[in-house]
């Protein structure tokens, strides 16, 4: 199938940099999540993907060959909006089967593929309906099958998630993954959501401000942050400032261990995910025990939030099970726990 | 395509048209008028046209006489378009075909409004026989002179019916765009129903007024049909005097035909400029106050 | 009581005047149509004939060729303002573009400064390069009241315009004909008809600008309508007059939808 790489990637639209030196490669068969905030260039990458904008420099290759000679209509990189964009003026059979029409395929055939792909998205006879007879998901579904009944060597979806309601959310996106399994189909999803990101991508590239931060694959967000914006962007709230040689590094509260890891000895910021903080007796017998106050107990149904602090002014958050945090009041003193698995060092 | 060159590429054909046939024609009736005629052999530059037209009675009575039609024709039509549009923004029973008579006589032709005016005003027309029906008069002498008249009533008449549909199309558009929100608001407020026809709803008119305005007078100010069909010979509305100096065979008539139309083209443009000063300022004091 | 009261509403006075009001001028016009003798001061005609309908379609009349030079100068006037039009209809509704305030006032210009002035000025260029007493002169100089109006309309429909659809076509394998044919044209059908409409209709109703540049040659209705107003024969005038509105009143009953309500085709002369 294919494989896609973006070299030096840039896109500038006047003095605005949208896009600045972006590197990255999509597996074949593989579904690639290009996640960040809004306006960070994701979208700008899907469409220079797609061939409907012009990079202002670098190259997009297609299994090693650049694509960017060719027109959008011959890339056959189809992309799914975020908003579906269905013809309104066309049927739902119409929609589906543009595509195949477009490359003058004979009616009949269009007609039977149209019906298989509907079937395929679980909108199964539904090809006379107008569009605007049909709800949002069902809406999404039928631009998905619009885009897979060309047989797409790559597929771009737009925010495929962000129009739908929860619950269809979830739908949606196991639709998404079984037919990509299926297909085997290289596919590349921009999203601003980082557990949709990570619900539905093997692979992640996180933007910021049209640079790419990190490139891995989701655990590594959580494991590995490469900085602290990228920690931060997925949630992390833990943050201790630090001095680093080998697998200790000083701190406010005190010397903590960590982990062997790559990051150089020197001035580092440690951070430990909010779940992975624990409550513990105070034995002594585990290493990196603290003592710290609760300040603020935040009760959230599955868990509890517990804002403690530590000496004078270092805050950090954990989350236990509302049953532990009973034991626990508002100004209690209590000993935790930061697993120096868990300890990562953001340089 | 470079894209910043996209949408110039796009106006292109009809920047070309309106440039080479309108642009140019208004450049040519202003060589004209200031004597250059290389194709009659003058290429004199002279303001003689200009003096000549400026000291003509014929001139200054049809200058007047067209400035009153166009004033009067607008102001009219442009009160009676507001109430009309008032009295036609709800929905009531028959709206429907009401709302499509008013909008009948849009694409009605000048010059068949004025025949119709004519047969329905003329001094034997289809009134002065109705008033005579009615006792009201004996002789066709007798119905005041309507059409060919020194006031040009015929005139006004024939663009208050055709303009009145037009601003007050206009104006039913600019009120259903707003709604009622604004109104409600300020009845919620305690204005009664003048307060909120004055302070809430003619605020909001006033600018597509002005724009329809304008359009009125400009095309009342310049247009031929209907005074050739109702108007007197002389003093004859301006366009009309343009008209027969420029196919006047006594050449020297020209220059005063295109000058006349400058001075109809300078008007208007000023006017306009104007206008659209005074709306802007308006409608910069109406925002600025939300 | 309050029935009387209701009926008696300033409103419905109003809605009576304006329905006696627009209609009134089309009665003496029917009237006369059908009229043989009709002298003052009858109400009525005294005697009805069909002589004016008879001679408007009879084969010998004028009416006939006058009908054919209407019909032909409009239609190539809507079809050349449209093709000319569109594209400047999407760069004025769809894109941002430095001198875009100074372009839309050129474009407007000759629905505000009289045509007259500007076609006789252009008069002298027109008969050196052999314009006058044919039909492509008058085409062209009908060009300059019409196009304005096709430009109008047609930027107010690229104004709501989603290009995404077309970027979507594309990716879909939609050749650049494909994406006019299959996206674009069936999105802006009801707003290109309109225009299409408003431009036969102000070609069909140009009276001087056909007399100027076509020189009695290329004799349109309203030129022999005109010379009909003067002879004085009031049945066929009015006759003339009847079948000269025709068109306008099927314009008026296919796109009366578009022309009120908050449509953009009329609502946008308000934002001038």
């Amino acid at each position: 199938m294919t494989k896609v790489e973006l070299q030096q990637l840039s896109k500038q639209f006047g003095e605005v940099t949208a896009v600045s030196h972006v590197s990255l490669t999509a597996p074949d068969g593989r579904i690639t999540a290009l996640l960040g905030p809004s306006g960070c260039g994701k979208t700008t990458i899907l469409k220079t993907i797609a061939g409907l904008l012009t990079p202002s420099s670098g190259d997009v290759l297609f299994n090693g060959r650049s694509i960017l000679p060719i027109p959008a209509e011959k890339r056959n990189a189809v992309m799914v909006f975020q908003n579906h964009l269905l013809f309104p003026y066309l049927s739902v059979g119409e929609n589906v089967g543009f595509g195949l029409k477009m490359r003058g395929v004979e009616a009949a055939v269009i007609r039977q593929k149209v019906e298989e792909h509907l079937a395929m998205v679980q909108l199964p006879g539904l090809a006379n309906r107008r569009p605007n007879e049909l709800s949002g998901g069902q809406q999404q579904r039928v631009a998905l099958a619009r885009a897979l009944i060309v047989e797409p060597t790559v597929l771009l979806l737009d925010e495929p998630l962000s129009n739908l309601d929860a619950h269809l959310r979830e739908e949606m996106r196991q639709l998404i993954r079984s037919l990509q399994r299926a297909l085997n189909m290289t596919t590349i999803v921009v999203t601003h959501d980082q557990e949709e990101a990570v619900l539905l991508a093997d692979q992640i590239g996180l933007m910021f401000d049209g640079k790419l931060a990190q490139v891995g694959p989701p655990s590594d967000f959580y494991e590995r942050p490469s900085t602290r914006q990228v920690a931060s962007f997925f949630g992390a709230t833990n943050f201790l400032v630090g001095e680093k040689r080998g697998n200790v590094v000083e701190t406010a509260v005190g010397s903590l261990q960590i982990a062997p890891n790559p990051i150089a000895d020197g001035p580092v910021q440690l951070t430990i995910r909010p779940e992975h903080v624990q409550l513990v007796p105070a034995d002594g017998r585990l290493p990196n025990q603290l003592c710290a106050t609760v300040q603020e107990a935040i009760y959230a149904g599955t868990h509890t939030r517990l804002r403690l602090i530590l000496g004078s002014d270092t805050a950090l958050t954990l989350l236990t099970s509302p049953s532990a945090a009973k034991t626990v009041g508002v100004g209690t003193a209590v000993h935790l726990h930061l697993p120096p698995d868990h300890l990562w060092p953001l340089p | 395509m470079p894209t910043r060159l996209r949408p110039y590429l796009l106006l292109a054909p009809t920047l070309a048209v309106i440039l080479l046939l309108f642009g140019g024609g208004v450049l040519l009736a202003l060589m004209q008028s200031v004597g250059y005629l290389p194709f009659l052999g003058r290429t004199e530059i002279t303001l003689d046209a200009y003096r000549a037209i400026l000291q003509q009675a014929a001139f200054s009575q049809s200058f007047f006489l067209t400035l009153w039609v166009a004033l009067a024709s607008t102001a009219v039509s442009t009160l009676l378009a507001l109430v009309c549009a008032l009295a036609l923004r709800r929905p009531f029973r028959g709206h429907r075909l009401i709302t499509f008579i008013f909008q009948l006589n849009i694409p009605i032709p000048h010059l068949v409004g004025a025949v119709g005016i004519l047969f329905l005003f003329s001094q034997s027309g289809f009134l002065a026989r109705l008033a005579n029906l009615a006792g009201l008069i004996s002789q066709p002498a007798d119905f005041p002179a309507i059409v060919f008249d020194p006031w040009a009533i015929g005139i006004i008449l024939e663009y208050v019916w055709k303009t009145t549909c037009f601003t007050g199309l206009i104006l039913l558009a600019t009120l259903q765009g707003v709604g009622n929100d604004l109104e409600t608001a300020a009845q919620n407020l305690g204005a009664n129903r003048w307060q909120r026809f004055r302070y809430v709803t003619l605020p909001l008119l006033t600018p597509s007024m002005v724009s329809a305005s304008v359009l009125v007078f400009a095309f009342t100010f310049g247009a031929f049909e209907v005074p050739l069909v109702l108007g007197q010979r002389f003093p004859s509305m301006l366009p009309v005097l343009a008209y027969r100096s420029y196919v006047d065979i006594d050449l020297n008539a020209r220059p005063e035909a295109m000058a006349m139309n400058v001075i109809i083209t300078l008007l208007i443009g000023v006017l306009i400029f104007l206008s659209t000063c005074a709306s802007r300022t308006k409608r910069c004091a109406v925002n600025g106050e939300r | 009581m309050t029935r009387i009261k209701q009926t008696l509403q300033p409103r419905t006075l109003i809605l009576a005047a304006i329905v006696v009001g627009v209609l009134l001028p089309f009665v003496p016009l029917l009237l006369w149509s059908v009229s043989f003798r009709w002298l003052y001061p009858s109400v009525l005609p005294e005697s009805l004939s069909l002589r004016a309908w008879q001679y408007v379609f009879s084969p010998r009349a004028e009416v006939l060729s006058a009908l054919g030079y209407s019909t032909l100068v409009a239609l190539l006037v809507t079809a050349l303002s449209i093709l000319i039009g569109l594209p400047a209809g999407r760069a004025l509704g769809l894109y941002k573009f430095r001198g875009k305030t100074a372009v839309r006032f050129l474009i407007l210009a000759p629905t505000i400064v009289p045509t007259l002035a500007a076609a006789m000025g252009i008069h002298v260029l027109f008969i050196r390069y052999g314009l006058v007493d044919n039909v492509l002169g008058v085409v062209l100089v009908h060009l300059i009241p019409v196009l304005p109006y096709v430009v109008l309309i047609l930027s107010g429909v690229f104004a709501n315009y989603n290009p995404d659809f077309e970027a979507q076509a594309q990716t879909l394998g939609a050749s650049a004909w494909q994406r006019f044919r299959h996206v674009t044209l069936p999105t802006i059908f009801p707003a290109l008809m309109v225009a299409g409409l408003f431009a036969f209709i102000i070609s069909w109703s140009q009276y001087i600008l056909t007399l100027l540049i076509g020189g009695g040659q290329v004799v349109t209705l309203p030129v022999l309508l005109f010379s009909f107003v003067s002879s004085g024969d009031n049945a066929i005038t009015a006759a003339l007059s009847l079948v000269f509105i025709a068109p306008a009143l099927l314009f008026l009953l296919a796109t009366a939808r578009y022309l009120s309500g908050n449509q953009a085709s009329l609502g946008g002369f308000g934002k001038l």
